[in-house]
């Protein structure tokens, strides 16, 4: 358990950008031996302080001691050195390389005479991280071959190899299933009671009670409060972070439904999805569930025709729909919100309102260009009813929030169909003001009959904002789950277990 | 064309089976080389039929010693080139160091003094270029044009636009010179793809290259050395531009600040047919010493046709966007593949 050593310790620490303090006087410490966890919403300056521990970003001002001695860290390799390990929410991985490459980067074992890296060596040791770990990860596999889960697991790997006395992981679960959750929770836990410190920053507030010792709370770039997390409550710190009050998860509504809206049959596509049937009425938000990998993806990316069909079939609005681009898909009125917002989502190097009529250029042309007027028109139209926040028509998406950024894109999905949205997972490293904002304007657009398949790992989400929640595992069905059964426990019966509940016999 | 869409049904994905071993890595390198033996083979086929004396013992010799010559700053092109980045500017380095070279001679002092001003004005030819890449952070595309440019006209000014004519035969050995019978710009072609293949793929300077040209941030992040890298890199390029330049005056006797015209895009292109990624991250050593082979044999068959010179540079660009064609190919990974892949 904890001591009360101080391991570092966090002055007035201060960071300006031109026009921006991202950090001002943010002093707190963390001690020895101790999970201390970062809490506060997007731009509330979590990142920032990571950077400047981690030897990305220098202070303007304040100071930083590392075990009594002033720490100052110029560059990367120098926080390296001095034992601190930064796990970065955007992967700092080189998807060309192996794991063990990876795993290694900077740091190869080598020898001085012929400059030649040491294989074998590299390999031992990475299976030696992994055993650590509890994971079996090939340390010669492509990293770019690899999941998002195990992308995420090679960093934690890396981490770890460099014998970190403080290990910083920012956002470590944003991209695992909740087995994966609970496997890395350990292994934080394990990491503490040898005697490291670990810095967690999360918007899980239930992992944060797991297992943070402590708790910090920053918001706008200052400190707000440092609070033991066993004489804390999730309202309390949800309350500090947001500075007002918020429900933490969005309960839907009764609502009413219309006709069925989309009709899965049978539907086998992808190399792993196999045999899923399911109905969304208009109105209703049906939600996916399961393990990673269960085939929520291919579902999501069959019904938006980015995955061919290799059995059963679809119907959108009582008529065959087999989509094979997503063009026709959108043509079709399917609106798509991507899981990976920045791979597969914005165009980060245009305006909102670019980013916003993307889908809708047919809609916005005058007679031989686009009109500017039309399409200034759709952006206020969704700014209004989705409350975009962003301070004009041409600032660029890359500048807002992810909350902002999500509202924009689903204003874009929005835009061409109306009617179907497939949501993949909607609020994925969007705080949490933001995610219940999000979860409201679901609740708003079901309110006005449109249907939503929602994917989701996140099971309060999904529990809180499903209809009905069908439960995949391998491809299959095996849980249909609504009103009292749509329990927690019962999501992960299903998706884990192999029990059936709800299922026609 | 067969994706990964029509895998029959049930067949597990094939599993990714890579070594992280050395070899292995050289192998995969070589792997991507593979795609360019049936055209070499097919275009050595074709000129041996069509082509008089194409197969006697000293054409070939021609065009080994050809492609001897143009690999050698290929091989620095290609680690560039794993790095995601490019340079231009080394024909007009060739024109420049080949001209100060032979005027150093012409002035009365030793080969060897001639040859070290030579490979010294390639080091600092390097060295601007990275410092302008990494310390003023311009794009190497645009930074290299402009070196291209003012390298040039440097040449120019120096040589007054005339041709610097020496009779050195120490010189002349770059390029005639015989050691064990071999000719010389092969000994140091096979030194160097020697040296080449060790570096990329046994020690961290080689991984440190590839791991820049996949996530350069990346490579930052986890505190690799990325402007000394990427310095390093462009000054091995002026190195080989000096090798280049001395070989090219040793064989023609001369300087001239119009040496090597079109000389980088020929660099780039036996890099790029070769196999290696234009993305970066991954480099193939070997498909960079095939696709030298492949351009010369192309030229030296077409020489033998009497093909005007004209012909021959519209087909080996017809060659290099073949080559792209088929990288954008191997590429395309159909959607399905994305969800898993990011």
């Amino acid at each position: 358990m904890a001591t009360n050593d101080v391991l570092l310790g966090i002055k007035d620490l201060t960071v300006e950008f031109p026009g921006v303090k991202a950090l001002d006087g943010v002093s707190f410490d963390v001690r020895a031996g101790e999970v201390h966890a970062l809490v506060g919403e997007n731009g509330a300056g979590k990142s920032t302080l990571l950077k400047v521990l981690g030897g990305v970003y220098a202070p303007t001002g304040g100071s930083v001691t590392l075990g009594g001695e002033p720490y100052r860290p110029a560059r990367p390799r120098d926080a390296q050195d001095a034992g601190i390990a930064v796990i970065y929410q955007e992967f700092t991985l080189f998807r060309d390389l192996t794991v063990a490459e990876n795993v290694f980067a900077g740091r190869e074992p080598h020898s001085r005479l012929t400059r030649a890296i040491d294989y074998a060596a590299m390999r031992q040791e990475c299976r030696r991280v992994f055993e650590q770990l509890r994971v079996a990860i090939d340390p010669d596999a492509r990293v770019g071959d690899l999941s998002i889960s195990e992308q995420q697991l090679v960093e934690i790997a890396k981490a770890l190899s460099v014998d970190g006395r403080v290990i910083i992981m920012d956002e470590p679960t944003a991209a695992l299933s909740s087995s994966e959750v609970s496997r890395l929770l350990d292994v934080v836990k394990r990491l503490r009671d040898e005697g490291r410190s670990v810095i967690y920053v999360s918007h899980h507030l239930e992992e944060v009670f797991e297992v943070a010792d402590r708790a910090t709370v920053l918001r706008d770039g200052r400190f707000v409060t440092t609070v033991d997390s066993a004489d804390a409550d999730e309202d309390t710190l949800v309350r500090s972070m947001v500075g007002r009050d918020v429900a933490s998860v969005f309960h839907r509504e009764d609502a009413t439904f219309g006709e069925v809206v989309l009709r899965v049959e049978r539907l086998r596509a992808g190399r792993v999805l196999q045999d899923v049937s399911l109905d969304v009425r208009a109105g209703e938000v049906v939600g996916i569930g399961g393990v990673a990998g269960a085939g929520q993806n291919e579902l999501t990316q069959a019904v938006f025709g980015a995955l061919p069909v290799r059995g059963g079939g679809m119907l959108l609005d009582g008529k065959a729909f087999a989509p094979r681009t997503p063009a026709e898909a959108i043509a079709a009125g399917v609106g798509f919100l991507h899981e990976d917002r920045k791979s597969a989502g914005n165009l980060p190097h245009l305006s909102v309102e670019q980013n916003l009529t993307m889908t809708v250029l047919d809609r916005v042309r005058g007679r031989v260009l686009l009109s500017t007027g039309k399409q200034r028109e759709v952006w206020s139209t969704y700014r209004d009813r989705l409350r975009i926040k962003a301070s004009s028509h041409h600032q660029l998406i890359s500048l807002l929030s992810g909350g902002n950024q999500q509202k924009v894109l689903l204003g874009r999905a929005l835009a061409r169909s109306g009617h179907l949205l497939v949501l993949n997972e909607p609020t994925r490293g969007v705080d949490i003001g933001a995610k219940a904002e999000i979860h409201q304007l679901v609740n708003e657009l079901t309110a006005q009959g449109v249907a939503v398949l929602m994917v989701s790992s996140d099971l309060p989400e999904l529990l809180g904002m499903s209809d009905r929640i069908v439960v995949l595992s391998q491809g299959r069905v095996v849980g249909r789950l609504s009103g009292a059964d749509a329990t927690e426990e019962n999501v992960i019966a299903c998706a884990t277990t192999g029990r059936r509940i709800g299922l026609a016999a | 064309m067969s994706t990964l869409t029509d895998r029959p049904e049930g067949e597990a994905p094939t599993p990714v089976v890579s070594r992280a071993s050395a070899t292995g890595e050289a192998l995969r390198g070589t792997a991507s080389a593979l795609p360019l033996l049936p055209p070499l083979i097919l275009v050595v086929v074709a000129f041996a039929v069509f082509a008089p004396n194409f197969l006697s013992g000293t054409n070939i010799e021609n065009i080994v010693v050809a492609a001897s010559i143009i690999v050698v700053p290929g091989l620095a092109m290609t680690l560039c080139i794993t790095m995601g980045e490019f340079d231009l500017s080394v024909g007009a380095t060739v024109a420049l160091t080949g001209a100060v070279t032979c005027t150093v001679i012409r002035d009365g002092s030793s080969t060897a003094t001639a040859l070290v001003a030579g490979l010294l004005v390639g080091l600092a030819v390097g060295l601007a270029n990275g410092l302008v890449v990494t310390k003023l952070g311009v794009t190497p595309f645009i930074a290299t044009l402009a070196s291209m440019v003012i390298v040039r006209g440097f040449a120019r000014a120096y040589t007054d636009s005339r041709d610097v004519i020496v009779n050195d035969s120490t010189l002349k050995y770059l390029a005639a010179g015989r050691p064990l019978g071999i000719p010389f710009p092969v000994v140091v072609a096979v030194i160097a793809i020697a040296i080449t293949m060790y570096v990329t793929y046994r020690t961290r300077f080689g991984r440190w290259v590839a791991a820049i040209g996949s996530n350069r941030d990346a490579a930052a992040l986890s505190g690799l050395p990325v402007d000394r890298i990427r310095i390093m890199v462009y000054v091995l390029i002026g190195l080989t531009g000096a090798i280049w330049g001395a070989t090219i005056s040793a064989q023609l006797q001369k300087g001239s600040g119009n040496l090597g015209l079109g000389f980088e895009l020929d660099a780039i292109t036996i890099v790029v047919i070769g196999g290696t990624s234009l993305l970066g991250g991954r480099a193939s050593v070997i498909g960079t010493v095939l696709g030298a082979l492949l351009i010369e044999v192309i030229r030296n068959g077409l020489n033998l046709l009497d093909v005007a010179p004209a012909w021959q540079r519209i087909s080996i660009g017809l060659l290099l966007v073949m080559a792209l064609a088929a990288q954008a190919i191997r590429r395309k990974v159909p959607l399905e593949a994305l969800d898993d892949k990011h």
